[in-house]
């Protein structure tokens, strides 16, 4: 109800300042249905959603405002109920060589493609892994975020006031769900008070020849530390983190060398010890390559590496960890359909995942996009969900 | 004819001459304009792109943004490029993907892709140096009524997926390009064709771009709306950070 009233009052607050405002209201959206089914065992459906997106745009010379409005209806995750949420809610005030951005968005920093450097300061929604696409995975959040352009760069400030937590999978209905050999107490809270807030800054040059940005944060680590309290009962409580990375894109003729790196402090890492954990430092660094051969292929490969400072056997987690990507796409007939394959691979565990995948505009605002999930591996984090291998179908109305 | 071809023989003109008479011909320190381009495929269906554009240069350099503004899949989507002059300075290119909130530098090299589906490549697009390519007069001609000089040109380094050479109808009052034929290792591959030519703000300019490919029995028509020249232009309209913002603001 309280949800339905907030809904209301935007687009009370919309259509006023329609009025008020040069350009007046516009609005698009798109409606998706979404259909997966397992290749193994039973053949259930193990994805089953259909999305409606209301995009609300009102603008005047200096001021912008947006609102993206989401109903979805889950049937595997949320039974028959339709759930209607804000997704995103702004306003945005420019001047020439400043602006300023208010309200709940989305954050993507960094070079790396699917991989989370230094791009941590929206969290995901891992309530079905990484299958879905970017922006279902992305949580928008209530935030402040300050522009001033210099001559040769950038400066991003950002204030997040209160803590928005990633979303995990909850039991074993849900089947991407990993089960833990342990029982845990609900998690504990950050509580809504401003010492709690999270703070980021963010400069970017971005130059002839070469872009690159040096950027530093300090926040809460979306993942909750899984702290023991019992002979097998671990409470869930979530630590401050800091980062400072930096980042770099170069083109080099039919190439784009892309770096990122970012060295975290204050780490909550799982241990066999008293207390279940261990907190350490670690260095998250990606290089990647984007490759135009022209034709309308896209090649991208990224090699990802983690490596933990100060390191005890204890840590469950490998001192060292890698994980490579590969990503393969042609558009063929103008653009009009694309056929692609991402694969994500761990050469320690032997795992990974693979997406094959096409997609076809029928025409300009109907999109039938078609693929298979592939998971493989004994061990490792994609190995635990080699069950969920599935074909899925997806079809998209834009308006 | 035999005049005509005697006064440009008089002249001394020769083919790169004429290039450099179109390259120079004054289109406006700074260009703005609303696109909307219909792609037309072999059977007639049509798919269109609404764009809105933005430019300046900076010399024989050009600074230039376009967003797309529908259709619904590709709203948002921008493009900046920084072009120059200079044949050994690579551009530079940026993409807005506005589903992943991201800003992609773009590889500048793959110019002879087409864009965005169309029939213009990103190189047809842009500008090109007059020195990259070998020009020769061929002769004179008429043309729906206008006097043109018919310039063929030869790229004088052929890369992979470049036309092997283009022929160009070229109108003597205004120095303008009207027509094109392009050509591959095939033969005609397509033709281009400026329509609608009209003077706005003392810019002439055609209203109407076509582009026919005549292998791919496919053409792209761009038809140039609420055109504006020499307006002042901020010159951080053409950074990054525009194509994050919600609206380009100038």
């Amino acid at each position: 109800m309280r949800k339905l009233i907030v809904v209301s009052l935007l687009l009370v607050v919309f259509f006023i300042s329609g009025n008020g405002l040069a350009q007046g209201l516009e609005f698009d959206g798109f409606l998706e249905s979404y259909y997966s089914i397992k290749l193994k065992d039973d053949h259930d459906f193990i994805g089953e959603r259909s999305r409606l997106r209301l995009n609300l745009r009102n603008s005047s010379e200096n001021i912008y405002m947006f609102a993206s409005l989401n109903g979805v209806s889950n049937r595997i995750l949320e039974g028959d109920e339709l759930e209607v949420e804000i997704h995103e809610a702004y306003f945005e005030y420019t001047q020439p060589l400043w602006d300023l951005k208010v309200g709940r968005q989305i954050y993507s920093w960094g070079k790396a493609d699917g991989v989370r450097i230094t791009d941590i300061l929206s969290p995901c929604d891992y309530s079905e892994y990484i299958t879905r696409d970017f922006d279902e995975i992305r949580i928008p959040v209530d935030s402040v975020k300050y522009r001033y352009l210099f001559p040769m760069a950038d400066l991003e400030l950002v204030w997040i006031p209160s803590f928005t937590e990633a979303v995990y999978p909850e039991d074993d209905d849900n089947p991407w769900y990993v089960e833990r050999d342990m029982d845990i107490n609900p998690t504990e809270e950050v509580e809504d008070e401003l010492g709690n807030s999270e703070l980021a800054g963010r400069l970017s040059f971005y130059l002839n020849g070469v872009d690159f940005s040096f950027s530093t944060a300090y926040l809460w680590d979306d993942e909750p530390a899984y702290h023991k309290t019992g002979v097998n009962t671990y409470t869930p409580e979530y630590h401050r983190l800091r980062f400072y990375g930096l980042d770099l894109s170069k083109p080099v003729n039919d190439f784009v060398i892309r770096f990122e790196s970012a060295y975290y402090q204050g780490k909550y890492f799982s241990a066999d010890n008293n207390c279940g954990l261990l907190e350490r430092d670690y260095l998250h660094s990606l290089s990647g390559v984007d490759w135009y051969p022209g034709s309308n292929w896209t090649v991208t490969a990224q090699l990802a590496s983690k490596h933990i400072f100060d390191y005890e056997d204890e840590i469950k987690e490998d001192q060292n960890q890698t994980i490579m990507t590969l990503n393969l796409s042609k558009d063929f007939f103008r653009e009009t359909l694309e056929l692609a394959n991402m694969i994500y691979y761990e050469p320690d565990e032997q795992d990974g995942f693979n997406r094959i995948s096409l997609d076809y505009a029928v025409s300009d605002n109907l999109h039938f996009m078609t693929g298979i999930d592939y998971f493989f591996g004994d061990e490792g984090e994609f190995a635990n969900y080699d069950d969920n291998d599935s074909l899925w179908v997806k079809v998209k109305y834009d308006f | 004819m035999l005049i005509i071809a005697n006064f440009t023989q008089a002249l001394g003109l020769t083919g790169r001459d004429i290039m450099l008479k179109v390259d120079n011909r004054d289109d406006g320190d700074t260009r703005k304009a609303k696109m909307v381009m219909t792609l037309i495929n072999k059977v007639g269906d049509k798919r269109i792109r609404e764009v809105v554009s933005y430019q300046k240069d900076y010399g024989k350099d050009t600074k230039s943004i376009m967003i797309f503004e529908s259709p619904g899949d590709v709203k948002g989507t921008g493009y900046l490029s920084w072009e120059y002059d200079e044949q050994d300075k690579e551009d530079n290119r940026w993409l807005y993907m506005p589903a992943l909130r991201k800003i992609r530098r773009i590889s500048g090299s793959s110019s002879n892709d087409y864009f965005m589906g169309t029939d213009f490549t990103y190189d047809d697009m842009g500008d090109r140096n007059v020195d990259e390519d070998e020009h020769t007069l061929l002769r004179e001609e008429e043309v729906e009524g206008y006097k043109c000089w018919v310039v063929e040109s030869i790229p004088k380094e052929i890369d992979e997926g470049d036309y092997s050479k283009k022929i160009s109808w070229v109108r003597q009052d205004i120095a303008m390009v009207i027509k094109t034929g392009y050509y591959n290792e095939y033969g005609l591959l397509k033709t281009y064709r400026a329509e609608d030519i009209v003077k706005i703000d003392g810019i002439w300019t055609a209203q109407e771009k076509v582009m026919i490919n005549k292998q791919e029995e496919h053409q792209t028509i761009l038809e140039m709306t609420e055109i504006e020249f020499n307006l002042a232009l901020d010159d951080n309209l053409f950074r990054t950070s525009t194509l994050e913002r919600g609206n380009i603001r100038y």
